[in-house]
């Protein structure tokens, strides 16, 4: 006879079947009972099922196989990988299947939970712990902003500019409001929510009211690369038309921009043209590409000009705001990049606050990071509040 | 001057209906409520509670309506708030570093095995010097403000602090919520309420308690924007001796000892006293606070309970 004290550490779930007999019955009966991956204490298992020669998971998290391979569980046709994760991490991945000489790249059959990105659409692992914050959950409740969208003639990017606009519920004419900036507007628009965020944050009060700008760019990687003509459109257009337009403060400290890694270059490299004339930066897993020794780099003649703008101020950083606020995900391969800057940050601002997400290089990352950053940059009257 | 109890948060509001009968109320309320910003009509579920026909004195509305009707003064208070809010963001600036000298002081003497001495005592005067400073400068701010407008000769403002009059005339006590406390004091000074309480009974909680002290210290040691626990500024100063920091089991680290002797001694010679639900700190008629079952934060941190009265 066999007794189980409550305390004793539970048996994982393919523990289990091995110890019952891995039938394809027993196996349904894993699959129905469990969410999959098999999430257990910190330790994460991929299944796969089915016929292949071979599996592995497509990931792009540092530290494990790139891809991750599955094994096969006994001679069944369950395919298996465990890795620990700490709690309350989230990542992406798709599953590869390999039949001879065919490798298929599918989103995970057996996880209904997925995000779909500007390029490709992603299963998602939450590991142990992790939530989809409150903030980032639409709220009936709370008052929504509007967002409307207009257009103007860049003289320095020599195109239509377009920018969708996000002004708070409670804005009055009288009110002389911050304004965020935020690069890549549709992809934070529609991969991280940020209407949603925007309107819980403020409807608490956690941030204070902001007029919001979401930019688009046009060819992303040259404008977004350290580009002058960018710089100029931002400073010496976008920003003195919306401080006239709306009812801005209109000075460093009402002054932000937001970009996430190509993005976070953009507002960075504005910055540096503009000293003085921001007041605060939220950079998000930045496209930090620089070189010690020599000129070479892995990142392709695309990040020549980052990698020049990047080297030029590790060599000599000056103040340029007075808040960086830098968030990247742990598992990303870039977090060792965003790292290594943050003593150059420092120099660049009086304070600088540094986030790591437990995340990869992606949107739902850098929305979680949101409240941190937002609540930092745009300290809401929350606190004043005492019911 | 009136009797008044300071209560932390109400909850549903019985705890101020048990005060107000305790106090054998007999007649309205006067309800305020302008902490509540917009919503502050929504107070059907209150006046339930308070047995009915309680008078909101409408504060918050009638600021707006001052501000829409009477566009020099309100261009001006705009003026006046801008001015105080750059006010705010240096004394901010110059607290940040006051309170990281305190910290470093504390962590020099402890690597040093040395107990903390005159040199803390400095740098917590620093930081208690600062606050008063502010809270001085902002006062001046609003008395040069008020010298040049004077609020009782601008007709908007006479006619609704006339309004309140009236409506207090009838009442037999005021019951002050709680809410947004920079919004609320603002509301009970341009309608200059404190002048008008009388010989009412006054039941003030959560914020509503915070705005009608001396000084206003708004602590959160969990807030996201990363800020100091800050003088906001005085209140209207209907009770003396006492600063009331409502709802600390949420906001404010209870067991850091170092933390709420550095809140003490910023705030002395006031008393601290620490308001959470089910709390209250009486005011006799005389002012005087019966604090023998408040929880007062001593200079060394420890919370305390039985203090003689202030």
């Amino acid at each position: 006879m066999t007794s189980t004290s409550p305390n004793a550490p539970k048996q994982r779930a393919l523990t289990r079947l091995r110890a019952e007999g891995v039938t394809p019955a027993a196996i349904d009966r894993l699959l129905v009972e469990n969410r999959v991956p098999l999430v257990e204490g910190s330790a994460c298992t991929f299944v796969y099922r089915g016929p292949a020669d071979d599996v592995a998971v497509e990931h792009a998290i540092t530290g494990l196989p790139r891809p991750l391979p599955l094994r096969r569980l006994r001679r069944s046709d369950l395919w298996y990988a465990t890795i620990e994760l700490p709690a309350g991490s989230r990542i992406e991945y798709r599953m590869l299947v390999r039949h001879g000489d065919g490798i298929e790249s599918i989103l995970d059959p057996l996880n209904p939970e997925s995000v779909t990105g500007p390029t490709s659409t992603m299963s998602v692992l939450r590991a142990q712990g992790y939530q989809t914050p409150w903030w980032a959950q639409p709220d009936p409740s709370a008052v929504p902003g509007e967002v409307t969208e207009f257009q103007f003639r860049s003289r320095a990017l020599r195109r239509e500019a377009h920018v969708t606009l996000y002004s708070p519920a409670r804005m009055r004419r009288d009110d002389r409001l911050p304004l965020l900036v935020v690069h890549d507007g549709g992809d934070f628009l529609n991969h991280a929510g940020f209407v949603t965020v925007l309107d819980n944050l403020m409807d608490r009060r956690l941030m204070a009211d902001t007029v919001v700008a979401f930019t688009h760019p046009g060819e992303r990687l040259r404008e977004y690369g350290d580009s002058p003509a960018h710089s100029r459109f931002l400073t010496a257009e976008l920003v003195p038309r919306l401080e006239e337009q709306m009812p801005l403060r209109g000075e460093p400290a009402g002054r932000v921009l937001a970009g996430a890694s190509f993005g976070a270059i953009a507002a960075l490299s504005a910055a540096v043209h503009a000293p003085g004339f921001y007041g605060g930066l939220l950079l998000q897993s930045a496209s930090f590409l620089y070189t010690v020794v020599g000129r070479e780099h892995p990142g392709g003649a695309v990040f020549d000009p980052v990698v020049r703008f990047v080297n030029a101020v590790r060599a000599q950083a000056q103040p340029v705001v007075e808040q960086i606020f830098l968030s990247y995900g742990a598992f990303e391969p870039a977090a060792q990049r965003n790292l290594a800057m943050v003593d150059v940050l420092r120099r660049m601002a009086d304070e600088v606050r540094v986030v790591e997400a437990l995340d990869g290089h992606t949107w739902t990352g850098w929305r979680d990071a949101l409240i941190e950053a937002l609540s930092w940059l745009f300290p809401g009257e929350h606190r004043f509040l005492y019911p | 001057m009136s009797v008044t109890v300071l209560m932390g948060p109400v909850g549903d509001g019985w705890a101020v209906a048990r005060e107000l009968i305790a106090l054998d109320v007999d007649g309205p309320i006067a309800l305020v409520t302008a902490g509540w910003v917009e919503a502050e009509r929504n107070d059907a579920h209150l006046d339930r509670v308070l047995g009915g026909g309680t008078r909101n004195l409408g504060l918050f509305g009638r600021r707006l309506d001052i501000l829409e009707t009477d566009a020099e003064y309100a261009d001006e208070v705009r003026r006046v708030r801008s001015l105080a809010i750059e006010m705010r963001e240096v004394y901010l600036v110059q607290l940040r570093h006051a309170l990281r000298g305190v910290e470093a002081v504390r962590q020099h003497e402890a690597a040093a095995r040395r107990l903390s001495g005159v040199q803390l005592d400095e740098a917590i005067e620093t930081v208690r010097a600062l606050d008063e400073r502010h809270a001085a400068r902002l006062q001046a701010l609003l008395g040069e403000f008020y010298a040049t407008y004077p609020p009782h000769l601008r007709p908007a403002i006479a006619a609704h602090r006339d309004q309140v009059a009236a409506i207090l005339a009838d009442c037999a006590a005021v019951a002050i919520a709680g809410g947004h406390v920079g919004v609320l004091t603002d509301c009970l000074h341009v309608c200059n309420v404190g002048a008008m309480l009388g010989e009412r009974p006054v039941v003030a909680w959560s914020s509503g308690a915070m705005a009608i002290a001396e000084r206003v210290m708004v602590v959160d040691d969990h807030d996201l924007g990363g800020r100091p626990d800050e003088m906001l500024g005085a209140g209207i100063g209907v009770i003396r001796g006492v600063v009331p920091l409502p709802a600390a089991k949420s906001r404010l680290r209870i067991d850091d000892r170092n933390h709420l002797a550095l809140l003490a001694r910023r705030l002395a010679p006031r008393a601290t006293v620490l308001l959470d639900e089910g709390d209250r700190v009486p005011f006799d008629a005389a002012g005087v606070a019966d604090l023998s079952a408040a929880r007062v934060v001593a200079m060394d941190g420890a919370v305390q309970r039985a203090a003689a009265a202030v």
